[in-house]
């Protein structure tokens, strides 16, 4: 868990590349399990878009200990059952409102937790990875391989410190020890 | 209703007519519901590994959202109150879904233990309060946090019986069925889980497994850590189970228990959401799938009861472990509605 620890607090930080790049890698499976209960492609990406803009805007009180898929995924099921409950209430009777009430009474099985729980975070983190925009790669290929440090990094590529600070050390950060292999 | 056309349901692929027959086929009856709602979360987490979005589509979803708008007011300290709220949400997220397990089948109703002896010494004490039935059907397992804090978990078709306070003596509930313990520890103050095959069960703080499903030829008892002890009601006779022990206690002799070292992780693996068979014969192997599946299953050769099954599975659908039976024993399956019938 100390890969996804590492991410965490990349974002808890307030790294927008970190951020980005978890975006990029989970938007689909989010918007793909919200769709599944709420059978509404547009409604189900909007939920999982301001899923990921809450875990963004109370990105100061992440738990470090909490997956942050687990993180998102929880807000979205949440948004997905106050939708659910609303077509229940206001068009009660049809289709619509058996499949909501069936859906909704899925989404609060603690099982649902469950599998969230156990959802592996190793391809994830691979995504993650691959998400982060080239630049980012090439210097954390540079540190891994060539050990250079990140004010060195920061100067070869003609950047502040504070960016690098802010955005490209964070994220670095988050996949040091997650994934070793140097081909990266 | 096929697990197939289920399926179809449940990727989006059906007509309006054909959903409302789904619907209320789902409906219809709990049983049905807890199928689907297995197959629901088995088949939308097994697709939970999509593909990255690519830059363009991430930026412009982001930008949609208001990003990176949103991110400029970041270095904005939050205030203390919302930051509070935030905590206490969080909070509030968690009971909210244990709460969805205590209402599956909560009933109250006062009863009482029979009293017709007056034994000054009695064994096994009588709680007089009331009380609580969980009841977990078919096709589903249940948690249960004791009015101590102990907690169990109970295997499909169980039923768990406990006082809504348990009294300064000791602890007493009833189960028919299967449920694995962890009791917390009070040597003092034991807990006796009493059984309909005139067993008692007493602890006083250990993590068990207990399976006496009144449909099944035994009692059968498997202890993780502690130590317990197996009460003969009509004899008082005492039975100590040490841990890594199992102790089996057959119908029509349960004074001549059988006692064995086991591996215990086969005996507790149902509680982790795996079904396993290990070598298992054919009438346990049926059993355990009418519970897990919430199916009757009809064995149409009588040879077919003689035989044995080796195999482990999660949260696969029914048919695809009829399928694996027919392939590893050849034993053909027909399904009808919620009946299965086994040929060869």
């Amino acid at each position: 868990m100390n890969d996804l620890k590492t991410l965490t607090d990349a974002i808890r930080a307030g790294s927008e590349v970190a951020f980005e790049a978890f975006f990029r890698a989970e938007f689909s499976n989010v918007a793909f399990f919200v769709n599944r209960y709420i059978h509404d492609r547009c409604q189900a990406e909007d939920i999982a878009q301001e899923a990921f803009l809450a875990l963004w805007k109370h990105r100061d009180n992440l738990d470090t200990e909490r997956n942050l898929r687990n993180y998102v995924l929880t807000i979205a099921r949440n948004r997905a059952l106050n939708w659910l409950r609303d077509v229940i209430a206001r068009q009660g009777g049809t289709l619509e409102a058996h499949e909501a009430l069936i859906h909704s009474r899925i989404l609060q099985d603690p099982e649902v937790d469950q599998r969230i729980d156990a959802l592996e975070t190793e391809q994830m983190l691979a995504r993650v990875f691959n998400s982060l925009p080239e630049k980012v790669r090439e210097m954390f290929r540079l540190n891994r391989e060539e050990g250079m440090t990140y004010t060195e990094i920061a100067a070869k590529h003609g950047v502040s410190t504070k960016v690098v600070e802010y955005n490209i050390v964070l994220a670095l950060k988050a996949f040091r020890k997650a994934l070793p292999d140097p081909d990266f | 209703m096929t697990d197939e056309q289920i399926i179809r349901y449940i990727k989006g692929e059906l007509d309006e007519s054909e959903r409302t027959e789904v619907v209320s086929w789902i409906k219809s009856e709990d049983c049905n519901f807890r199928h689907f709602s297995k197959l629901q979360l088995a088949e939308t987490f097994r697709e939970m590994e999509h593909e990255a979005l690519s830059d363009e589509e991430a930026k412009e979803r982001l930008a949609a959202a208001g990003w990176p708008d949103t991110a400029n007011q970041k270095w904005k300290k939050k205030s203390g109150w919302l930051s509070i709220i935030t905590r206490i949400a969080a909070i509030l997220l968690i009971p909210l879904t244990v709460v969805g397990v205590w209402t599956i089948s909560r009933k109250n109703g006062q009863i009482k233990y029979l009293t017709e002896s007056t034994n000054a010494e009695r064994i096994i004490p009588i709680q007089d309060a009331a009380s609580s039935t969980y009841i977990v059907h078919p096709g589903v397992q249940g948690d249960v946090i004791l009015p101590d804090g102990s907690r169990v978990r109970l295997n499909s078709a169980s039923t768990l019986k406990c006082p809504d306070r348990f009294d300064e003596q000791a602890r007493v509930v009833e189960l028919s069925g299967e449920g694995f313990f962890e009791v917390e520890g009070n040597p003092d103050w034991p807990m006796y889980v009493k059984t309909s095959k005139g067993l008692t069960v007493k602890v006083t703080g250990t993590r068990f497994n207990v399976s006496s499903y009144e449909n099944d030829p035994a009692l059968k008892l498997t202890l993780v850590e502690g130590s317990v002890m197996v009460i003969h009601e009509a004899t008082d006779r005492q039975y100590k189970v040490l841990p890594n022990e199992e102790m089996v206690f057959y119908d029509g002799r349960p004074t001549l228990p059988h006692k064995q070292e086991v591996d215990v992780l086969p005996a507790i693996i149902w509680k982790d959401g795996i079904l396993l068979f290990e070598n298992t014969q054919m009438p346990e192997v049926i059993k355990k799938l009418e519970r897990w599946y919430c199916v009757d299953i009809i064995p149409q050769d009588p040879a077919i009861m003689e035989m044995r099954f080796t195999a482990s599975f999660e949260s696969e659908s029914l048919t695809r472990v009829l399928q694996l039976l027919k392939i590893t024993s050849k034993i053909d399956y027909r399904i009808e509605g919620k009946q299965v019938f086994l040929t060869r």
